[in-house]
Formats: structure tokens, sequence, C-alpha cells
């Protein structure tokens, strides 16, 4: 076993079962604290196997394997994941995704049909999805957290609906208001609310991260944007000149739109590469800290790379790309634990959190967030 | 005995155990400080799925940790449920069946686009306001006009036409007005533009022997027209535009696009299923004017044995070979009417 646990390690010498021979000896660094990097198992060549299989299965059941295949990709990205020498597990019952999915297709049909007959229903529609979009994201957070363990253990979110409300509802508000000048606060605020609201077992995430890396992270992306802008406003002129006073077909467009398009991509790279590792850095586990060194060239490289490779491929290097973006990510993370995490237990009792398992488990949908 | 990794749903503490399977189907873990034996119904493995982990869960709480090894499990721990996904790993495991299922998912996009871009030239088409339409009708035109020589047609000739054409509509009108514009082409040949431009060759006008003649060719180009055949071949012709007017509605360069569509016509004639519309679309509308639709294969005949033989035979059997067969379901359609007539 390469379980790098410092708990764990010195549990051979004790003879057979005396009762329980106590772990307080253990922790073999009492000083400065160790870091536990995340280590990424998967291959690319293994997920394209099941991702093509997945997919050819969801194109012949038109759709209905999509549950099955989502499950599947979770489970192999998770389960993929290692941590102190144990993997992530993800137990969703795919038919609970697919009755989140069956909801958001005779929704969206409804919408389109009923749509299309009454203009009006349209904006009804649209208003109820929004006012309907807190509630769905904190359902499938939970959801998602519910169904994700490690060492036996659950993670949990909170799904607190009115804390959602003024998060995704009424903050977004402001930004208009101000101009954008809200947006990146908005964008911290956000991260916040997802993480101090999951838990793992007992143990509480805390989100120290002040606005300062939003600010940077934001102004230069949007910079980026900027330029992407006055680049098809160029475009534009140029055609308008060139163009005998015609107003400028959408094919003539289309190469100036494709380039602010990119700019866009660009910029969300960008914003992640730079967020990465200050929303990390500020992330704590109870005591427990992360610990984050992703480089924002080498991420926003293998982005652009990726997308490349998707396009040329057609979309069959889908799976590479998405393995590529896994491992780059989950091995420029680390845990840097304050003393062992084996304290952690289930929230309440174990007869307890049966109920409350339950609960979550209906409570609970996902809406493909 | 496996290696694997037991945590007790209590907390988060790892216990390296070593599992075995008894011969009743229990699980026996055994550990410095653990000797436990789980009844075969008091747990379930998960799925295998590429070389993650199995978890054997405990429905006492907690869950045993299984590094993938290919012969961990004996297969009579499976419970039935999950005979479905072992069939799912298996082909999930093999190269041979992922590659096939690339080309299986190759085929189903060829198929959709196949099926799915006529269907979609067809409903864009129809979206397509007149006045678009008759932009590109004229892009056409102005093209034609470049190949072509003008008419040689005395000015009655042209209006022995233009009078059945008004004899047609009489009886039924298309959704814009339409107009024959003439040209020399060294051989008889109609066509239909979009925007109702329906082209008449000089050769046509006079190798028809009787004026309901002219009526069938018209009444045929015509069901073109009504059928937007004109805009559909330009749009299927060019998916970038067909893409494009579908996400945006923006169907203004089709003008562009239209300028081909004389080469085309000209090369490869309509899509079989496109002439097949029109005659059907010829005999309604002439039997409406009471007219002989016996009279449309009359000039096919005609037409066909007039065609240059030295001309382009290959490309116009390619898309055409139906010329000889819409002669031959033309004149097993008209039938009746041509039996009735006999006797007259």
């Amino acid at each position: 076993m390469d379980s790098s646990d410092p708990a764990t390690k010195a549990d051979e010498p004790p003879p057979p079962p005396i009762t329980s021979t106590p772990p307080v000896l253990e922790p073999p660094p009492p000083a400065a604290p160790a870091r536990v990097p995340f280590r990424f198992h998967g291959s690319a060549a293994e997920y394209f196997r099941i991702w093509i299989v997945n997919t050819l299965l969801t194109i012949l059941t038109l759709g209905v394997f999509s549950a099955w295949a989502k499950v599947r990709k979770r489970r192999y990205l998770r389960g993929n994941t290692e941590l102190l020498g144990h993997r992530f597990d993800y137990t969703a019952d795919p038919r609970r995704i697919l009755i989140g999915n069956v909801i958001v297709v005779v929704l969206f049909l409804g919408y389109a049909l009923f749509g299309a007959v009454y203009p009006a229903l349209r904006l009804l529609a649209l208003a109820l999805t929004v006012l309907f979009l807190p509630w769905i994201i904190v359902r499938s957070h939970a959801f998602n957290a519910h169904h994700t363990m490690w060492r036996g253990l659950r993670f949990r979110f909170h799904p607190s609906l009115s804390a959602a409300v003024m998060i995704y509802l009424l903050k977004p508000l402001l930004i208009p208001l101000t101009l954008g000048l809200y947006y990146p606060a908005w964008a911290r605020d956000r991260f916040a609310f997802r993480i101090q609201r999951h838990r793992f077992g007992t143990a509480y995430f805390h989100f120290e991260t002040t606005h300062g890396p939003f600010y940077r992270a934001h102004l230069a992306a949007g910079g980026i944007v900027v330029i992407g802008a006055l680049f098809l406003g160029f475009w534009m002129q140029w055609l308008t000149t060139h163009n005998a006073g015609h107003v400028p077909t959408t094919t003539q467009t289309l190469p100036g739109l494709l380039v602010y398009g990119g700019f866009i991509l660009l910029a969300k790279h960008y914003a992640f590469a730079k967020l990465f590792n200050p929303v990390w850095n500020g992330t704590r586990l109870d005591q427990h800290r992360f610990r984050a060194s992703l480089r924002s060239g080498r991420w926003i490289g293998l982005q652009l790379t990726n997308l490349a490779a998707i396009i040329v491929s057609c979309g069959l290097l889908y799976p590479w790309a998405l393995i590529r973006s896994a491992r780059c990510a989950l091995e420029s993370l680390e845990l840097e634990p304050a003393g062992s995490l084996d304290e952690i237990a289930p929230m309440g009792s174990s007869s307890g959190s049966a109920v409350g398992d339950s609960a979550a488990e209906f409570a609970g949908f996902d809406f493909g967030l | 005995m496996i290696p694997a990794l037991y945590c007790d749903g209590q907390t988060a503490r790892s216990h390296p155990v070593e599992i075995a399977f008894l011969s009743n189907g229990a699980l026996h873990l055994t550990g410095s400080d653990i000797d436990r034996v789980i009844p075969p119904f008091e747990f379930h493995a998960s799925d295998t799925l590429g070389q993650i982990p199995r978890f054997i869960r405990l429905r006492a709480g907690g869950v045993v940790e299984v590094p993938a090894t290919p012969t961990a499990f004996p297969s009579r721990i499976h419970e039935p449920a999950s005979r479905f996904s072992r069939i799912l790993h298996a082909l999930e495991s093999h190269s041979g069946i992922a590659a096939l299922a690339t080309l299986l998912i190759i085929a189903c996009i060829v198929a959709a686009v196949w099926r799915g871009l006529p269907a979609l030239a067809h409903h864009v088409a129809f979206a397509v306001p007149e006045k678009i339409e008759t932009q590109a009708g004229n892009a056409a035109l102005t093209v034609f006009a470049q190949a072509f020589p003008r008419s040689q047609l005395e000015y009655f000739e042209q209006h022995r036409v233009r009078r059945q054409l008004e004899r047609l509509l009489a009886a039924r009108q298309v959704h814009l007005p339409p107009r024959v514009v003439f040209f020399s082409m060294e051989m008889p040949n109609a066509f239909a533009l979009p925007g109702g431009v329906i082209v008449v060759s000089d050769e046509l006008v006079r190798l028809s022997t009787h004026d309901d003649e002219i009526a069938a060719v018209l009444a045929h180009e015509l069901g073109h027209i009504e059928h937007r055949h004109g805009l559909q071949s330009v749009l299927r012709n060019s998916s970038a535009l067909l893409l494009v007017g579908t996400v945006t509605g923006d169907l203004s360069t089709i003008g562009t696009f239209s300028a081909s569509l004389p080469f085309l016509l000209l090369q490869f004639g309509y899509a079989r299923d496109f002439e097949r519309e029109a005659d059907t679309f010829a005999i309604d509308l002439l039997r409406s004017a009471e007219i002989d639709p016996g009279r449309l294969a009359d000039i096919l005949t005609a037409l066909e044995a007039a065609r240059p033989v030295s001309g382009p035979d290959f490309a116009y059997l390619s898309t055409h070979p139906s010329t000889a067969e819409r002669i031959a379901s033309l004149r097993k359609i008209t039938a009746p009417e041509m039996s009735a007539d006999a006797p007259r």
C-alpha cells in the first residue's frame, strides 16, 4: 500500500485483536505540517473507451442513457482521484439524474412548443426558470455532495434557499448598477457560498480568500475581452468601408465573431487559472488547509491545445482533453493536514444520519449543472 | 487474500485490511484490530469501471476499498442487478469495441446529415422572406445572362409561352408572381430559379408541337417554384449557409450563394426527389387547368430525343436517370385519362 497517511502507517506491529490499540503515539512528524498531494490516475485511452461506448449508447437510446453515462463519468473521475491513499467515490443512482433530465427536457419542450404559439408564455417560462434557478443550484450541489464519498464519509451541502436567492438573484442586480465593478466581488461571494456550505462529515469548509485576487483576475480578463471587442469593432469598420455601404452579411462578420469568441474563451481560462491558487489556498477543511500551485501559463496553454484538438478531431479527443485538464488541476493541488483527519466523523449519530441521508436523497436532483 | 482499505463509516480513519470471500459468499475482513465476517446479503460491491477501485459498502455502515485487480472478485458476489454493468464494462474495456463504437457514431452523424440536412433546408427555404428569394433569383439570373446569348424568339413566340403561364395561373396561383425569361441555349431546356423566375430556352419553344406541351413544362417549373426547390438546392449545397440561416435567421447572403445555382442546374439538374415533387405538382395543376397531363410525358420524350448524344451524359445519368423513369411513371399515372381520350 502506498498509503501516505501518517496515522495508518504504524498499524502493523501489535498482535491480533487486542480490543483497540491506542492511536496516540502515531503522528510521526509533529512539527512542520507535511503536505499530501492529490493524485490523479485516470488514463485518456481508458476513458476514451468508456466515453465512446457510453456516447454510442446515449445516441442509440435517444438520450435516456445519458444519466448512466454521466454517473460513470463522475465515478471515473472521482475514482481516479487519490488523497492519502484513498480514492473518492460517487454513489448517485442514475435514475435520479434521469428524473432531473426528464424534467429539464419536458420544461424545455413545453417552452419551445407553447412559446411558439403564445409568445407571452415564453417570458413567463423564462421568469419562472430564473426564479427557480437558486433552488435548482442548491439542489444539484446537495445531490452531488451527498453522493461524493471519501473514506466512507459523505460530503454535504447545506441547501439554504434564501442565501441562494440572495447570491444568484438579488446580488447580480448590483452588477449593472455598478457598471460591472461589482462583478468580481459577486464571483467571490459565489465561491464563498459554494465552499462554505459544504462540509465533509463533521468537518466544515471555510473560505477566506479576499476580494483582491478576484478583482485582479477579472480586471485582466476584462482587458482580454476588451481587446477582442476592439478587434471585432475594427473588423466591422473595415467591412463597412470595403462593402460599398452595404450592411455586412453574417458570413462576412463570422471571422470577426470567431476571433472575438476566442478572446472570450481565453479570458475565461485566464480567470480560472489566476483564481485557482487563491481560491484553494484560502479554503480550509476545519484546520486542514489546501495548497495550490497551478501555473497559469501551463493551464491556458493546456486549454488552448485542448480546444484545438477537440475541433480538429470533431470532438473525438474530448476524453483526452478532459483527462489532461483533471490531471493538471489535481496534480497542482495539495492538502496540508493540521494533524490527523481520523477524527472526522459523520454528522449526527449513525441512526439519525440515515434519516438525514434519505431526506437529502429525496430532496436532491441533478439538473446537469 | 486481497489487500484493501477499510473505513468503518464512524470516522475517517483508514484501516489496512485483507479481504477474502468465504465459500458461502461472505466477506472476511482481517486487519490489525479487525476480524469480521460479513454475510453475503450485508454488503454490496460497486460496479467495475475502468481501473478504479471497487467499493464494497457494508449495509451496517463502512466501506472496503479494493484496488482494481481483475481476479479480486469471485463472480458469484455479483448481484443480478449488476449484470448490465458487467456487460457495459466488457464493452468499455475492448479497443475493438471502442473503434466500432467510433465508426457507429460517425455513421449516426452522417445519417443525420444525410436525412437531416435536406429536412433543414426545406424548413429554412420556406421561412425565407419573398424579398430575399427574389433577390436570390436575380443573382442567379444575372449569371445566366452572362453565360447565354439573348433569345432569338419572335415576340409572338414569347407571347405564346406567356399565355400558357397565364392559363395555368388562372387555375392555381403560386406563392409569388412568376415570370418567364428566354435565352438561346443551343439545346431545349427549362429551369426554375428562386424568386419565381422560369428560364426557357428558344430551342424548347421550337421543339414543342403543341401549346399544351409548353403549359406542361411551365406547370412542372411552377412546381419547383412552389416547393422552393431553387432555395432548397442552394441551402443543401451550402451547409455553412444553412447553419448560419438556422442559427441566426439571417439569410441575406443567400444571393451570393444562389449565383452558383445555374451551373448546378445545367450540370446536374434538380435532385430526383425535387423532380418527382414538381411532376406531381404539374399533374395536379394540368388537371385543374383541364390540360391533358400526358403532355408532360410527350414533351419529356421529345426532350430526351433531342438531347445531344455527346452531351455530359454521365453527369446527367448520375442524378437524372429519372428522365426515362419519369416518363414511364407519368405515362402510368396519366394512362386512364389517355385511354379515356383515345376513342375520341
